[in-house]
């Protein structure tokens, strides 16, 4: 996987934390419990991608 | 497109200094949260002098001071903040999971994870049972009810989301889960060397055949007995299975693990640890091929994080390739010993680990054994209990040859008690086979 592929990957992760919050910021304006707690067990998800593709990007980035 | 026999192929194969540079930029980043969030470490960090912005280099970081588990145990003794004390690095509402350390080592230590922690948890997990060929169509069986203890918990849900199917197999008896493990054709068993030894006793009892059943893999955890060439081969000869190591600790998490090519080595997760390998005299860092003590830092965890935890294991560090491409370095022969097991037995330094590997290279003894060390007058006495497989009877040559062995081993003269097969207790989780009677006297 070349530093072009984990950017792309990046790229995608970053819309889906984005999208992610906002669905939880939406979630608790509107008051659905599992729109909220369903939004957070995603982003717990979007940190370790963040671990396996955000981190080792910024190394390759340096 | 084929198959990758990485997790992540990138973390995974980077280059050793780019694993170097990466541990450092993580640690920086965990210092800095730890100091803002966490009572205790700001409080030890500026007790030490030590401000996150100083810690520039790999070098640097061993000025911070390490942290004990007796340290914690106190911490969490105080009823301030109860249950975790000023460990507690979170705000409660964000603490997801309860587990506590077996306490074999004195009082329980208790871990809060976060929702994110608990993920992290399940992927250092997936990564080494990928390693170990765990895959979608695997079905695994886990033969216990898993408790306040974290291990199993996350074996669960990696094996979940690396896409095998998982039987809980907690709430039978040893009979009933060999059944179920027989009926449903499971392909992997996760569980501790002891109760992997047991199940095969059982089963025996029963009249199956281990070897006969589907499972081609099995991983350990809780103890080091998969990394004893002796155990691991009668595990393997048991179960006609593939038998890996795991190394984790609770406060340290799931940190190393054993690869399909080398799987008496544990390769240490780099990508998510800094585990420094230190000369336990001088505190300076060992170089490949040299033994040292393990001071562990999980870089990425949140709630109940750990600088620089000393596990009080021994291993010894090789940065030598492994055939499996990871880069990752190996602790050659997994952990060797733990420091708080080392005890001084007539003046000689005494690793009960040492007979563990004498018994079961020894085809007439069964799995079980005890060792009993007792004050008798002003001499310490040592005592190995050993049961004798069915229908072997005690001869002079034997005993002998155990007795020398122990002694070439340990450096120690063994008194012998052999006794029937079933008479010495059996263990679920983890086994207490070392009894050291003087610290009661």
């Amino acid at each position: 996987m070349n530093r072009n592929d984990l950017k792309a990957l990046d790229q995608e992760l970053m819309e889906i934390r984005e999208a992610t919050e906002r669905l939880k910021s939406l979630a608790i304006e509107h008051g659905m419990p599992a729109a909220e707690k369903n939004a957070e067990r995603i982003m717990a998800c979007v940190e370790m991608l963040s671990l396996h593709i955000s981190d080792p990007l910024k190394l390759i980035e340096e | 497109m084929t198959e990758s026999l990485y997790w992540n192929p990138v973390l995974e194969s980077l280059s050793r200094a780019d694993l170097k540079k990466l541990q450092l930029a993580k640690f920086k980043r965990q210092l800095h949260r730890m100091y803002e969030q966490s009572a205790f470490y700001r409080e030890k960090l500026d007790q030490a002098g030590v401000h996150p912005d100083q810690i520039q280099t790999l070098a640097d970081i061993r000025r911070i001071p390490v942290t004990t588990k007796e340290e914690l145990q106190q911490l969490q003794s105080n009823s301030e903040n109860f249950p975790y004390g000023p460990c507690l690095a979170v705000p409660t509402d964000r603490v997801a999971t309860y587990h506590q350390t077996s306490g074999t080592t004195g009082k329980p230590i208790r871990q809060a994870d976060s929702r994110e922690d608990w993920e992290w948890w399940i992927e250092c997990w997936a990564t080494f049972l990928w390693a170990q060929g765990f895959r979608p169509n695997d079905r695994v069986f886990i033969p216990f009810s898993y408790g306040v203890f974290v291990a199993f918990w996350a074996g669960h849900y990696a094996c979940e989301k690396i896409g095998c199917e998982v039987v809980a197999g907690g709430g039978l008896s040893t009979q009933d889960r060999l059944l179920k493990l027989q009926e449903l054709e499971a392909t992997a068993v996760l569980c501790t060397p002891t109760y992997g030894l047991h199940m095969a006793e059982v089963a025996e009892d029963m009249g199956l055949k281990l070897a006969d059943f589907n499972v081609n893999k099995m991983v350990c955890a809780g103890e080091p007995g998969a990394s004893i060439p002796a155990t691991k081969n009668r595990l393997e000869n048991y179960w006609g299975a593939k038998v890996f190591d795991h190394a984790g600790a609770t406060e340290g998490g799931a940190w190393g693990f054993g690869c399909l090519k080398e799987p008496s080595d544990l390769h240490i997760n780099e990508a998510f640890f800094l585990v420094e390998i230190l000369d336990p005299d001088t505190g300076e860092p060992v170089d490949s091929g040299e033994e040292g003590e393990l001071i562990i830092t999980p870089l990425d965890r949140q709630a109940q994080p750990y600088l620089r935890f000393t596990l009080k294991d021994m291993a010894l560090f090789s940065d030598e390739p492994c055939e499996c491409g990871r880069t990752f370095a190996r602790l050659k022969g997994g952990v060797l010993g733990r420091r708080d097991d080392l005890t001084k037995v007539r003046g000689v330094l005494f690793s009960p680990t040492s007979v563990e590997a004498v018994v079961r290279a020894v085809d007439q003894l069964g799995d079980e054994f005890q060792v009993v060390v007792e004050k008798k007058g002003v001499l310490d006495e040592i005592t190995l209990k050993a049961e004798l497989k069915e229908n072997i009877q005690i001869t002079p040559e034997l005993e002998t040859h155990l007795l020398q062995e122990l002694r070439l081993t340990s450096g120690l003269r063994f008194n012998l008690e052999l006794v029937p097969l079933g008479t010495l207790p059996r263990f679920e989780v983890k086994a207490k086979r070392f009894q050291d009677l003087r610290t009661h006297a």
